[in-house]
């Protein structure tokens, strides 16, 4: 499977290097600049990205000015930026980008987000291999050497939501939220009994860690 | 009410009253002068006609006579001595009633001109029905008992004076009437101004300060209206000033958000990622100097705010003649290490001169202005701190700051260069310190500074 490679254009450096963490973490590829203008060079040489996350707001070239130059090169945008006026994200999203993002923010959100704009330029492999196994988001199925595992829709989604964000550890309700979404009134429980399937039926007993007072985390 | 009302009704009432009581007053004096002259030509008539009756042997005979030439229909003669004896009566009046009136001397006031010798001359007033009548009455001494009287008829003095007064009624009341016209129109003019002080007045209220009231008067209205201008003046520069400073606070409250929003989300993003991913030794190591440096971002920005808000709000500061060389001195210890990190040399130029300042703020005021100095200079370069007479330089030969920039660089928070500044640790509160310092101390803080050439920061003392 080949990585997905993100740009990321901001000018705080602490931020930056967080996003460039978090990414990792999630088996992406990145690549940072601090300067507009620097970014705008470097992609005339350097432009396989898969996705750009841009700030509006930069040193030498603003973030509209390079949206134009990134779309170029046909690579998906997202701004991640503090103007949260409604004419800017207008600007934004008219000029092409696919989400607008009003820091401050928060990192699993734009986890979520990066995936689901992958998602729909194709570009994220809709196979993702993990601790031996290989899910197939599209077909619905698992499998373990080829052989494959029957899992029960919520417990395949759960999978996924942790497969996808390998290595981080998420909270019960987040877990809650985004596998059975918002309206669902469950209780976190419910969570952990389908954590217990997981490892049942996968035998990821040693893969799946409960992280105490924040939820599980998926380890290769 | 209205005041021009009020004004208008007691300036009717003031002259109306005036000319009533002068009315009545030239009213009553004519009454008694006619009544004066009455009395004067009857007696006086009644003296000529007397006083030659003396000179008559016979005069019952001449009275006779006399009354009947005279066809006097009001003259009236007796003899009383021995009997009553009526010579001539024109008149349906008796001797009893003619004798029953009030006589009052004539002799004794004014009105007897003539001395009559032999006899004496009296006069009384008498009303029958609408009519009223003087009759004098004159008594011989000489000759025998004779008792004349003379009826006036004086009813047309009354009539005479009723229409005089209607006469000067209406003319009184023409008076008020054509004089509250012109008062009328007077107020209206005295008030005109009044009127646009207080529409004026009311537009203030309404939050229109920048309109003034143009008054030609001198007078106290007109002295109003200049102290009214006076005072909006004064209410326009006051909210002005009240307007720049809220919009300053809320710009400078916008830009501490920013400022702690960014640290805030690293140091928040970085300890969520140690807690819940699992990260390799050196993306931990990475993550917390992160948190360490962004904290010390925080604390810096915090002490900075501290200061810039405790120099503000303080009342007064201690001045204190401090000399240059001090100043100097001082600025160049604490800046010694990073002037070395950066290979920059100090120099200072003085001559002894000294200045009455605050020693400890003035200190912070070079600091700054030097370790600005410092972040726009290149290695190798030179900083001049120079005084003179009441001038505290401080010269770079950095990069210098673009003529759009000059004015900005004082706001809190703002940074020339943004990426740099906060590499090298500024938080963008240098400036903003220094000037607030510096209008404590009514020093006024002059920039010239050429790109690519250098920058001259000029502390200039009133």
């Amino acid at each position: 499977m080949s990585k997905a490679r993100i740009l990321i254009v901001e000018d705080e450096e602490a931020i930056a290097n967080m996003i460039a963490m978090n990414l990792k973490v999630s088996d992406y590829d990145t690549r940072i600049y601090n300067d507009g203008k620097e970014a705008a060079e470097g992609i005339y040489s350097d432009h396989a990205f898969d996705l750009a996350v841009l700030d509006v707001m930069l040193p030498g070239l603003d973030g509209f000015a390079l949206l134009d130059i990134v779309k170029k090169y046909n690579i998906p945008v997202i701004f991640l930026t503090a103007k949260d006026d409604i004419a800017s994200k207008v600007l934004g999203l008219k000029g092409g980008a696919e989400d607008y993002i009003v820091k401050p923010f928060e990192m699993l959100e734009l986890m979520v987000r990066i995936e689901k704009v992958l998602e729909r330029f194709q570009k994220n492999n809709h196979i993702i291999s993990v601790a031996g196994l290989e899910i197939d988001k599209e077909k619905h199925t698992v499998s373990r050497n080829g052989k494959a595992i029957e899992l029960k829709p919520m417990e395949f989604e759960l999978l996924c939501v942790l497969a996808q964000n390998k290595n981080v550890a998420i909270s019960r309700e987040k877990l809650l939220s985004m596998v059975w979404g918002t309206d669902f009134y469950g209780e976190t429980r419910t969570v952990d009994v389908h954590i217990g399937q997981l490892r049942k039926k996968l035998d990821l007993h040693d893969n799946i860690k409960t992280v105490s007072k924040l939820g599980y985390r998926l380890e290769e | 009410m209205k005041l021009r009302s009020k004004i208008l009704c007691i300036a009717i009432a003031v002259i109306l009253a005036a000319l009533l009581v002068g009315d009545v007053i030239i009213g009553a004096f004519w009454y008694n002068t006619m009544r004066r002259e009455a009395l004067l030509t009857s007696t006086q008539e009644m003296y000529y006609t007397v006083s030659s009756i003396n000179e008559h042997k016979d005069s019952r005979e001449w009275l006779n006579l006399y009354y009947k030439r005279a066809k006097d229909d009001y003259s009236i003669c007796y003899k009383v001595s021995p009997e009553i004896d009526e010579i001539y009566n024109h008149t349906s009046l008796d001797f009893e009633k003619l004798m029953s009136f009030d006589y009052e001397d004539a002799s004794k006031n004014d009105y007897a001109v003539h001395t009559v010798a032999n006899g004496r001359l009296s006069y009384a007033y008498m009303k029958d029905g609408n009519r009223s009548y003087l009759v004098s009455r004159f008594e011989f001494v000489s000759t025998g008992g004779i008792i004349c009287f003379k009826l006036t008829d004086i009813s047309y003095i009354k009539s005479d004076m009723i229409k005089r007064i209607s006469f000067m009624l209406i003319v009184s009341i023409s008076i008020t009437f054509l004089s509250s016209l012109i008062i009328n129109l007077i107020i209206k003019k005295v008030f005109k101004p009044l009127d646009k002080l207080n529409a004026q007045a009311k537009q203030m209220a309404d939050g229109v300060y920048d309109k003034r009231i143009i008054v030609d008067t001198k007078d106290e209205i007109g002295q109003l209206a200049e102290n009214f201008n006076l005072m909006a003046d004064a209410v326009e520069t006051r909210t002005e000033s009240l307007k720049k400073s809220e919009q300053d606070k809320t710009l400078m409250m916008g830009n501490l958000t920013h400022e702690l929003r960014t640290p805030m989300t690293a140091i928040s993003g970085y300890s969520e990622l140690l807690l819940t991913a699992k990260l390799s030794e050196e993306d931990r190591e990475e993550a917390l100097m992160y948190i360490n440096s962004e904290c010390k971002r925080l604390e810096k920005l915090s002490t900075k705010m501290v200061k810039l808000l405790s120099v503000d709000n303080e009342a007064d500061i201690s001045l204190s003649k401090v000399s240059a060389k001090d100043l100097f001195d001082i600025t160049g210890k604490a800046m010694a290490s990073k002037l070395n990190e950066a290979d920059i040399e100090l120099e200072a130029c003085q001559n002894g001169e000294s200045f009455m300042v605050d020693f400890d703020l003035m200190t912070e005021v070079l600091i700054n202005l030097t370790d600005n100095a410092i972040k726009a200079s290149p290695k190798g370069s030179k900083i001049i701190l120079r005084a003179a007479d009441n001038r505290i330089e401080v010269e770079d030969f950095g990069k210098g700051i673009p003529a759009e920039e000059r004015e900005k660089i004082l706001e809190p928070f703002y940074m020339v260069d943004k990426s740099r500044s906060r590499k090298s640790g500024g938080a963008g509160l240098g400036l903003a310190l220094v000037t607030t310092i510096l209008k404590k101390h009514s020093c006024v803080l002059d920039i010239e500074s050429e790109v690519g050439k250098g920058t001259r920061m000029i502390l200039q003392f009133v």
